[in-house]
């Protein structure tokens, strides 16, 4: 297992970004702030760095992040065709803040995507 | 309307970085109402003024140095939002609507502003554009129905 890396997705950005690889193929995305248009164009390129760009797997821990916007669904999307082309997909780990989960509910995303109440049910 | 008031305007840069402002001024612009009220309406309203302002940002071709203006208004029974901007004008035929079940990457803006809010007018103006939020406020026994009638 790697160790986690993390960074602040950019200096402005308010959201910070932990990566783990605790199984071959399996990235675990732990996102903590805010998941806006700020943020995305940042998190996205991080994403696109190899550990987690060569696995078909990936595990976005959104339990600590409490606000998420339209561009940064779009980041969720774009990682799940990208895993999905890879005979893979995207599993997210529910926010707990109610106001970031009721974007989830208003898009349907909660019914797009499989979502975990906590990491530990991986 | 009575018992109106009248926050200080938002001015903010055309870019996306500056979006990050409306939050901390829209909970001062909702801070004279009860508790009750601004923690239902604050996080609806700083997510809907969020995406009108990124929609702005990314479609109106906005020019170089040019700035959008938040101005708000609380009444007995409404918060309004007016945000404006220099830009063309917005061409709702140029959004591409959402399909529930299939997910894409852009379109989610303006709907989530619509259910997020009231009420969402557009204008076009002389000089640019008007975008209008509205929020009913609610007296503390409908606080639970309404935070659900919208999802």
């Amino acid at each position: 297992m790697n160790n986690p890396d993390t960074f602040r997705a950019s200096p402005r950005s308010d959201l910070t970004v932990g990566v783990a690889t605790p199984a071959s193929g399996l990235a675990v995305v732990t996102l903590v702030g805010r998941l806006d248009a700020v943020a995305a164009p940042d998190l996205r390129a991080r994403l696109d760095q190899s550990d987690v760009a060569g696995c078909p797997q990936v595990v976005f821990d959104l339990a600590a992040v409490d606000f998420v916007d339209s561009a940064g669904l779009a980041v969720l999307v774009w990682q799940r065709r990208t895993c999905r082309s890879r005979a893979g997909d995207v599993v997210l780990v529910r926010p707990d803040s109610d106001h970031a989960m009721r974007v989830f509910r208003l898009t349907q995303f909660d019914q797009i995507f499989r979502m975990l109440p906590q990491q530990q049910d991986i | 309307m009575t018992a109106s008031s009248t926050p200080v305007d938002l001015v903010i840069e055309g870019t996306t970085a500056m979006v990050r402002k409306i939050g901390p001024w829209l909970h001062d612009v909702l801070d004279d109402l009860p508790d009750h009220e601004a923690g239902a309406i604050a996080p609806r309203l700083e997510l809907a003024v969020h995406e009108v302002a990124m929609n702005i940002i990314d479609h109106a071709g906005l020019p170089v140095t040019a700035e959008i203006r938040f101005s708000a208004e609380i009444t007995d029974s409404v918060v309004e939002i007016r945000v404006t901007d220099p830009g063309r004008p917005f061409d709702p035929t140029g959004v591409r609507i959402p399909v529930a079940g299939v997910p894409q990457e852009r379109g989610y803006g303006l709907m989530l502003v619509r259910k997020l809010v009231n009420d969402l007018g557009y204008h076009r103006l002389d000089t640019g554009n008007r975008w209008t939020l509205r929020v009913n406020r609610t007296p503390p026994a409908d606080h639970s129905e309404m935070s659900s009638s919208h999802e």
